[in-house]
């Protein structure tokens, strides 16, 4: 008798497709929560799995990115911001003395003009696999030691 | 979020295109995962050229990849040797059009003339499509290629060993 769980999984329809696929959940996910109480999980609890691009971030009052075991990051979202999320991927390919590594590190703010109508903010914080957070103003000055 | 599968892709011959590469080893043939020992770079001549690209063959839960930068993140270029290649971070030269690596230098033709970067990048310095950091939607077509990576290891007569442990590095943005 196989006593193994099966792995949960949330369905979804992939871009540029009309069939419905499933997806595993992400180590970390991200929560978008409303201005009038209600929120969007990107693993939702009827088991959908839904697009960075469903969030009305017209109506967005916090983006939360939630982890299993780890406390969850909050962010404070500023009205009139673009809301930022994506992974910066980086692959260290295979040699002769180390097997390929490829390390995924969710990245998410916001970015917009201003009070003073010149300024352009923009904030960025990225989880690191170790769990520790950097923020930044510029995703591209994450540096990454592949030495291998 | 189910990610994007991505490689690091080398051409050959005709057009010959392999992934899961072993190694990315420079050498005096026009071939993938190749043993130095079997083909040695004459001191005073040039590696066959690399022709790589990084390939998206699916696209999980994301929609579009963009910011594509790669590096030497390991081995040491020793004296008398150049290592050449068309990724730059300013004046991106565009896409070059794929032809069998040859051991010439056509650095001229194929726009690799810049020094292969040792250190991650600050910004993007490959293109798809043409365009430096451009975006890839991967929602459908896929397997989907960034332009080629194009490389050359280059000696002068003083070269006792050229690139040692030399590993490739690639970043980029994926977004979902």
């Amino acid at each position: 008798m196989d006593n193994t769980m099966p792995i949960p999984t949330w369905k979804f329809i992939p871009k540029g497709d009309t069939e419905e696929s499933t997806t595993e959940k992400e180590e970390w996910c991200w929560i978008a929560d409303y201005t009038d109480g209600t929120s969007l999980k990107q693993f939702d609890d009827e088991g959908y799995f839904h697009y960075f691009s469903e969030i009305d971030q017209s109506r967005l009052y916090t983006f939360r990115m939630v982890h299993e075991q780890l406390p969850q990051v909050v962010v404070a979202f500023r009205p009139g911001f673009k809301l930022i999320h994506f992974h910066k991927v980086t692959v260290r390919t295979a040699s002769e003395k180390a097997p390929e590594l490829r390390v995924r590190v969710p990245c998410f703010g916001y970015e917009g003009i201003g009070e003073n109508k010149t300024d352009i903010i923009k904030v960025i914080l990225a989880i690191m696999p170790d769990g520790s957070i950097i923020v930044l103003d510029d995703a591209n000055k994450l540096t990454f030691n592949m030495e291998g | 979020m189910t990610a994007a599968t991505t490689d690091l892709y080398e051409t050959n011959g005709a057009t010959v295109v392999t992934g899961g590469l072993s190694n990315v080893n420079m050498g005096s043939n026009d071939s993938y995962n190749i043993v130095t020992a079997t083909y040695p770079i004459v001191a005073g001549t040039n590696s066959f050229e690399k022709w790589h690209r990084i390939g998206c063959s699916a696209k999980g839960t994301s929609t579009s990849l963009n910011n594509w930068k790669v590096w030497l993140s390991s081995g040491a270029i020793t004296a008398n040797v150049s290592f050449k290649t068309n990724l730059r971070e300013a004046g991106y030269e565009g896409a070059q059009t794929y032809n069998t690596p040859s051991a010439t230098d056509r650095s001229a033709t194929y726009k690799y003339s810049q020094t292969f970067p040792t250190s991650t990048p600050t910004l993007t310095n490959l293109g798809y499509g043409g365009t430096a950091g451009a975006a890839m939607d991967i929602s459908s077509g896929l397997t989907k290629y960034t332009d080629y990576i194009v490389s050359q290891l280059q000696t002068t007569a003083g070269a006792n060993q050229g690139l040692t442990g030399g590993v490739i590095t690639y970043q980029y943005d994926e977004t979902s």
